[in-house]
């Protein structure tokens, strides 16, 4: 149920309780007191008639004797009193044991009254009135005697039932007080219920939203009724969870699009070369040469084996930097033959840093770079450092040259290889295929924000290229 | 489930305690309204003052119940006064006030000293009723009671019946003012005179009390210790004899009484009073508000209405003649 509803019925249905309960209690009380009140004013005017009758009678006999005009109008106004008492005695509801002696009691005081008369006229003979007197007297004793039956009837009558009355106003009392307890205890009980009925699902839902926020997009919302109110709310959590899950996922898709995309690419590029043929060739040139007591051109070509054969490794093979300072040297031997003694080579290395493992691959293009474009035209004089060192995290290799350097564009262009690939310009034909540029561009596929690479160009100076690799990788 | 099971408890809690507080409101009301829905004393209905012997007696309290039965079905009011102690002279003072209140009609015994009054209540229009005695000579319109005379023979009768051929009877009255038993007893000597050894040998009052007539009995008795029969006129005389037998432990004399009150129908059962003769007061009472009745209706109806009398004797048989 909605708690506007709860609570449109439930308020008002204790209020009419509570005022019911009040009413009934105050309507009772109210109505033992009148009802106790009417009977005590029987009970008073019985009296009252009584005492009437004795002074009338009293007031007849000093008239008589006395003849005082005083003691006359004392004699009416005791009559007056009593008619005036007799129509209250009739306007009264006498107890249901009591009817008959009621109206016994109206016809004595209706006969006394009579006799009554007898006095207040002043023309009566005195000797007649004597013996009116001995009646009124009886009379007035007669209405003595109802008056006192009347009173013991009506207290007899009223004594059973206002007993019953009493003890049923006593249980009336206790059971107001159970009620008003148990009536107490249901609105606690119900102000819980309804408080619960909003908390509870409040708690709930903050629970879902934390795990959300957490992360947590498997969680099991509760359902509730279709008129609860939390009903719409909850379905918009479970709707909200649905759609973050479904935004995720197609994330995740795209990532992944956009990993295949990236192997395809290398793909490509390891695809470019293609040294199959020229290494067993050169096997053959190496041993022909051997044969004709060729020794350094054997050498030269076992070089040149050894650096195509290594040139097959799939390009994201991780190699030890060791094996890759070897080929570098290589490398170099082989353009040695062709530079004889324009070129010097220097190696600076940090023995400690051999062991970290480096994409294949990643010092020779470099080298070709500087011998293709640095120092080809140098006549003599070309000087080539290797720099190997390092810490625990990272280990720094610095390639430089002494070159004509590259002007502020290139070096920018070099820089770029985070964006798109295929820029790299097509190769001149004096190179092994791999440009400098694909060098940095798989260091940041492998590493990510590990890696690092610096630039430091002069034109007509040389050129320094710093890397910067993990050792934990 | 426990909160389910506490809303329930809870709510009956709430229901019971307020059935029960209805209830008593409903008690307390319905109790105020039976004090309070008495009629108001009207002039319109009929107001009829039955005058008892005694107040408290079981004969004159059934008459009440026979009068008061009728009294109602014809919504007649009735007023039931009398003196606590059988007293002539309250007697009368009661009728003098009676009819100073002007009623619609009086039930009373009808005593010699009432007929004055009776007169005056016929001179007031005052109807009169006489039932138990009945004066016959007073203005009365009517007389509902026993046949004294009938019981009178009915007793002697069954006392002849359980004696043999001899007897000294001795006799507890009631009162030797009282014309029903006077009646009865003038009836009763007749009856039972009529065997000539069957004679009565002595005669007291009782003044209808249980006290009086056992210690008469006892007097009676260590006069003349022959006696083998006693009878008692009156409703508690019976008792009383058996009581002054047991005074004087004696076992020979045969008991025999009037009417069926306190502890005469035991009395029987144990042999102790061989007989009773049983008046109907009930009856009475009834028909003597019935006569009233016909008399305001104008119907007519009989001046002497005899009830009439039922044997109550030890073979336990309470058989009208």
């Amino acid at each position: 149920m909605k708690i506007r509803h709860l609570l449109f019925i439930v308020i008002p249905l204790l209020f009419v309780a509570y005022s019911a309960i009040s009413l009934l209690l105050f309507h009772s009380s109210h109505r033992v007191n009148e009802s106790y009140a009417q009977f005590q004013a029987r009970l008073l005017i019985y009296e009252t008639i009584n005492e009437q009758a004795q002074q009338s009678v009293q007031l007849a006999d000093q008239w008589l004797n006395y003849r005082q005009i005083q003691l006359l109008s004392d004699l009416q106004d005791s009559s007056a009193g009593l008619a005036a008492s007799l129509e209250q005695a009739q306007s009264y509801y006498p107890a249901g044991n009591a009817v008959a002696e009621a109206l016994s009691l109206q016809q004595l005081i209706i006969s006394f009254q009579q006799i009554e008369q007898h006095f207040l006229n002043t023309e009566e003979d005195t000797l007649l009135l004597r013996g009116y007197l001995d009646e009124a007297q009886q009379l007035a004793s007669f209405i003595s005697q109802e008056c006192y039956t009347l009173i013991g009837l009506e207290l007899s009558s009223y004594q059973d039932r206002y007993n019953i009355i009493l003890q049923q106003v006593a249980n009336m009392r206790i059971a107001g007080i159970v009620l008003l307890l148990s009536m107490l205890l249901l609105s606690l009980w119900l102000a819980y219920i309804i408080s619960k009925s909003i908390s509870t699902p409040i708690q709930e839902l903050v629970t879902t939203a934390e795990g959300i926020s957490q992360g947590n997009l498997e969680q099991q919302i509760t359902q509730y009724h279709k008129k609860s109110d939390f009903y719409s709310l909850a379905n918009a959590f479970t709707h909200m969870q649905g759609a973050l899950k479904e935004q995720i996922a197609t994330e995740k898709q795209a990532l992944e699009k956009d990993k295949q995309l990236k192997e395809m690419e290398l793909e490509v590029l390891k695809s470019q070369i293609n040294p199959h043929f020229l290494f067993n060739s050169l096997n053959v040139v190496s041993k022909l040469a051997l044969i004709e007591g060729a020794e350094q051109t054997s050498d030269l070509t076992v070089a040149i084996s050894n650096l195509l054969r290594y040139n097959l490794k799939q390009l994201d093979t991780p190699v030890p930097l060791r094996d890759e300072v070897k080929h570098a040297n290589d490398y170099v031997y082989i353009q040695q033959a062709r530079f004889r003694d324009r070129v010097q080579f220097h190696l600076d290395i940090d023995q400690n840093q051999l062991d970290t493992t480096v994409p294949v691959l990643t010092l020779q293009p470099i080298l070709e770079n500087i011998f293709v474009h640095g120092i080809e035209k140098l006549e003599h004089g070309a000087k080539i450092n290797l720099r190997i060192y390092g810490d625990d995290q990272f280990t720094w290799i610095t390639i430089s040259d002494n070159g004509k350097g590259m002007d502020e564009e290139t070096v920018s262009q070099l820089l770029h290889y985070e964006q798109g690939f295929y820029s790299s310009k097509p190769a001149t034909g004096q190179s092994t295929g791999l440009g400098t540029h694909n060098v940095f561009r798989r260091l940041q596929l492998l590493y990510g924000d590990q890696h690092g690479v610096e630039i430091e160009s002069k034109l007509g100076e040389g050129t320094a290229i710093t890397m910067r690799i993990p050792r934990g990788a | 489930m426990v909160k389910r099971i506490v809303s329930v408890l809870l709510s009956l809690a709430v229901i019971i305690s307020f059935m029960l507080f209805i209830k008593s409101v409903l008690t307390i009301n319905s109790s105020l309204q039976e004090l309070e829905q008495n009629n108001l004393a009207t002039q319109q209905q009929k107001r009829i003052i039955l005058i008892a012997q005694e107040l408290d007696t079981p004969y004159w309290k059934l008459l009440e119940q026979g009068a008061r039965h009728q009294a109602e079905q014809y919504q007649y009011l009735l007023q039931y006064v009398g003196p606590i102690r059988y007293n002539a002279q309250e007697q009368q003072r009661l009728l003098q006030k009676a009819i100073a209140s002007q009623p619609q009609g009086i039930i009373v015994q009808g005593l010699d000293i009432h007929e004055d009054l009776i007169a005056e209540a016929q001179h007031k229009n005052i109807p009169v009723i006489t039932v138990d005695i009945d004066a016959p000579n007073s203005s009365r319109i009517a007389y509902v009671g026993t046949d004294n005379n009938a019981a009178g023979v009915q007793l002697a009768q069954l006392v002849m019946q359980r004696i043999g051929l001899e007897a000294k009877v001795g006799i507890i009255i009631g009162s030797e003012e009282a014309e029903n038993q006077l009646t009865r007893l003038q009836a009763f000597q007749a009856a039972l005179t009529t065997s000539p050894l069957v004679q009565i040998v002595d005669k007291r009052s009782s003044n209808i009390s249980r006290l009086q007539a056992g210690k008469m009995t006892v007097e009676m008795l260590e006069q003349q210790p022959d006696i083998n029969v006693i009878v008692g006129l009156s409703g508690l005389d019976a008792v009383g004899i058996v009581d002054g037998l047991d005074a004087l432990q004696r076992d020979n004399v045969l008991v025999f009484g009037f009417d069926n009150l306190s502890n005469t129908e035991v009395f029987i059962e144990q042999g102790r009073i061989a007989g009773s003769i049983v008046q109907q007061p009930y009856i009475i009472g009834k028909q003597a508000i019935e006569t009233l009745y016909s008399y305001y209706n104008g119907y007519p109806y009989e001046e002497q209405i005899f009830i009439p009398t039922t044997v109550l004797s030890s073979s336990l048989s309470e058989d009208t003649p």
